[in-house]
């Protein structure tokens, strides 16, 4: 079986059908996207070639492409910040002398599981002015003049939204978290205890610099989770207020299916996709560079 | 648990989730209403129409009855069925089927930008030979309502119903505070300040949906600057920068600055305000005459207390209130890949005979375009006080977006709604132009 597996043949004969897949799937696709954002086509006219014109067009005259650029950016760092700060903290509660350590995590972890679209529709209830969670909270602790218009107001909207991504996935960055801190070896605590390191500092001397290379790992994960970003702001505000909450993602699909700009919006595709190979290879590098 | 239940648990929950995933159903808008009745006899040609209406609301059942009609008929061979996509999702169902080479026979589409856009690409039939064969169908047809369906010299589609925007007031709410309708933009301010003081919305406006706030914007740029500079914009040598245009877009800031606007109507969209309206919340709304028909099938409490009212005109403004927003609000028309072209045009030529442009006006509330005898005792009050005020009119003038066609026409709307949220009227038309430039 083994001699099997490693014959050239075999190996090429068992992969051909995912490369096909893949090709098919991924590569073809790119290349056409590549291909058609050289035209201006609303596909039922006819093809127009206007060379470079779409990405001319994009970084000099259109202010939406750099206002979802910024708002990525945002997103990913809010991200950055907030998952990885909560996951790490309940990583290091839910490792601890807790009950029900195995509840909690799964609780943590489910929104994760739940479809970002259900998410996104979940939180747009909560976050309604006048019937929704949020503002009948605040309200009922005495701040009425705090609630806001979370998803209509440009200044709170991409909050909002940040913190409902992030709340979603908090439980990916802490599942890591928690895996890490496990791997720990008792030896290290004990040791520490010996020494008479009290909790907090078991947290900061010990585990922090030990999990460390965990946040490398999540910050990959987040940062290229962001940029895609779709489903939750679709649903959630559309790209509004007034294309306030726009990113790269929805721009696409507004850009192509809603003004059938199919070449624009083919020409934005291919810059999403050199950003996140760019974004990619950069973290690549910075966490090769401080890996052993 | 051992391993082997463990297994055979797997195994179930494996094929468990993909006969889930596979009977996923077609919840495509492929709904079979099953409109086809051909009587005894089954036809051999089968025909798809695409309809933007709501299943069910006045028009659908209109359209239906005439489909009834038309599939009823002993001397053509063809029957015609037809698949309902409203809203949004309209445009890009349509396009799509239209790249992939699989258009549906006969489907509606606005006049003038989009339907120029598909005669251009060969998508459409040309009905002048049609027309030149019948001279009395033509004759029908009121003048200048085949003008936005007329590219070069002949006639694309068939227009159903026009539709006039107008200025609907719930009655209710301007007796109670002693209000008159306002005609003259001044007195729109103030009678929106006296409503916002009480607490009552003036206008229902959601601009979440671009097209919407571009309505009154509209209004407003040709009451301020006449006709002439969006004439100009659509023979290809006007400006965006036009001070009427400008103007309009401080008009709608203002007014926003005075709370004429609901709170939030920046993520307001078309069913949330006309439901405002509807409820008595917001005293008036800048809509189109489709409202009419919209209002009386719904089970607003104020369906008899509705008034309506010309545009309030602007003093010292170059046009007046008798120059209407209008244009034909739905067209059908014939993919050039029609199985039945034939067959296709008898059924166009049905939604203008008398007896059915009759009902469009009685039944529906909207507009009929072609010549008939509408009693005037079965329409709706508001369709005949509607047509009172329309007989005034001196112009006519289209929506920006119709006249233009994608992509301008909706970076209009897009203007007028990044405006509303703050911007520079003369940095979103300067932006508006620069695409304008890019386009011609």
């Amino acid at each position: 079986m083994d001699k099997m597996l490693r014959d050239r043949k075999t190996i090429l004969f068992l992969l051909t059908p995912s490369l096909l897949l893949y090709t098919l799937l991924q590569i073809f696709p790119i290349g056409s996207a590549v291909y058609y954002s050289f035209f201006e086509w609303d596909i039922i006219s006819t093809q127009k070639f206007i060379g470079l014109g779409n990405y001319i067009r994009m970084f000099t005259e259109d202010e939406l492409f750099w206002l979802c650029v910024k708002n990525m950016l945002f997103l990913t760092i809010v991200g950055l910040v907030l998952q990885q700060m909560t996951g790490f903290i309940l990583a290091v509660i839910l490792t601890g002398k807790i009950a029900a350590k195995n509840v909690f995590r799964n609780v943590f972890f489910m929104p994760a599981v739940i479809s970002s679209a259900a998410v996104g529709l979940m939180w747009s209830f909560i976050y309604q002015p006048e019937i929704g969670l949020l503002n009948q909270i605040i309200s009922f602790l005495g701040f009425e003049d705090l609630t806001h218009a979370w998803l209509v107001e440009k200044e709170t909207v991409m909050w909002a939204i940040a913190f409902v991504a992030s709340w979603q996935f908090i439980g990916y960055s802490m599942v890591l978290f928690i895996a890490a801190i496990l791997n720990i070896s008792q030896d290290v605590f004990e040791a520490a205890e010996l020494d008479g390191a009290v909790s907090w500092k078991l947290v900061r001397y010990i585990i922090f610099p030990l999990v460390k290379p965990i946040f490398k790992v999540n910050s990959i994960l987040i940062v290229i989770g962001s940029l895609k970003f779709f489903d939750l702001i679709y649903v959630m505000t559309g790209g509004g207020p007034a294309n306030a909450s726009q990113v790269l993602a929805s721009y696409i699909y507004t850009r192509s299916f809603t003004q059938f700009e199919y070449g624009y919006g083919n020409a934005l595709s291919v810059i999403l996709l050199i950003m996140c190979l760019l974004f990619t290879f950069i973290s690549n590098k910075l966490s090769k560079d401080t890996n052993e | 648990m051992s391993g082997n239940t463990r297994r055979i648990l797997v195994t179930v929950m494996t094929v468990i989730s993909l006969v889930l995933a596979g009977c996923g159903g077609n919840y495509d808008g492929e709904a079979d209403n099953g409109n086809v009745r051909s009587g005894e006899q089954t036809k051999d040609v089968h025909m798809i129409a695409y309809d933007w209406s709501e299943e069910g609301d006045l028009f659908a059942r209109l359209y239906d009855d005439i489909l009834l009609d038309f599939n009823g008929r002993k001397d053509l061979n063809t029957t015609l069925e037809v698949q309902r996509i409203p809203g949004e999702p309209y445009k890009t169902k349509l396009n799509a089927v239209i790249a992939a080479n699989n258009a549906p026979d006969v489907f509606v589409t606005h006049a003038s930008g989009i339907m120029k856009i598909y005669k251009e690409a060969n998508r459409i039939q040309s009905l002048g030979e049609a027309f030149a064969a019948d001279p009395a169908w033509k004759q029908r047809f009121y003048p200048n309502v085949l003008d936005l369906l007329t590219f070069d010299g002949e006639v694309y589609g068939v227009p159903v119903s026009i539709t006039h925007t107008a200025l609907f007031y719930n009655k209710g709410i301007f007796e109670k505070y002693g209000l008159k309708v306002p005609e003259t933009y001044e007195e729109l301010k103030a009678v929106s300040k006296v409503l916002a003081s009480h607490g009552i919305t003036p206008i229902a406006m959601g601009a979440k949906e671009p097209w919407v706030a571009a309505l009154i914007s509209q209004f407003a740029a040709n009451r301020i600057g006449g006709n002439e500079p969006f004439d100009r914009i659509m023979k290809g040598n006007g400006t965006w920068e036009d001070p009427s245009f400008i103007q309009s877009g401080y008009v709608m800031q203002e007014l926003a600055a005075m709370g004429a606007f609901p709170k939030d109507y920046l993520g307001l969209n078309y069913s949330g305000m006309t439901a405002m309206f509807n409820n008595g919340e917001a005293a008036m709304i800048v809509m189109g005459s489709w409202f009419i028909g919209q209002l009386l099938n719904s089970d607003s409490i104020y369906r008899d207390k509705i008034g309506v009212a010309k545009f309030p005109r602007f003093t010292n403004g170059k046009g007046n209130e008798n120059a209407w927003l209008s244009h034909p609000d739905y067209n059908l028309v014939i993919s050039s890949s029609a199985k039945d072209p034939e067959s296709a045009l008898a059924f166009l030529k049905l939604w203008s005979e008398p007896q059915y442009q009759a009902r469009v006006a009685e039944e529906t509330g909207k507009f009929p375009v072609a010549k008939t005898d509408v009693n005037l005792e079965k329409v709706p009050r508001l369709y005949k006080e509607l047509n009172e005020l329309v007989n005034d009119k001196s112009d006519m003038f289209m929506y920006y977006d119709v006249g233009l066609g994608p992509p301008l026409g909706d970076a209009y709307n897009t203007a007028i709604q990044a405006i509303l949220a703050g911007k520079k009227p003369e940095e979103a038309f300067g932006d508006l132009q620069l695409l304008y430039e890019r386009h011609n």
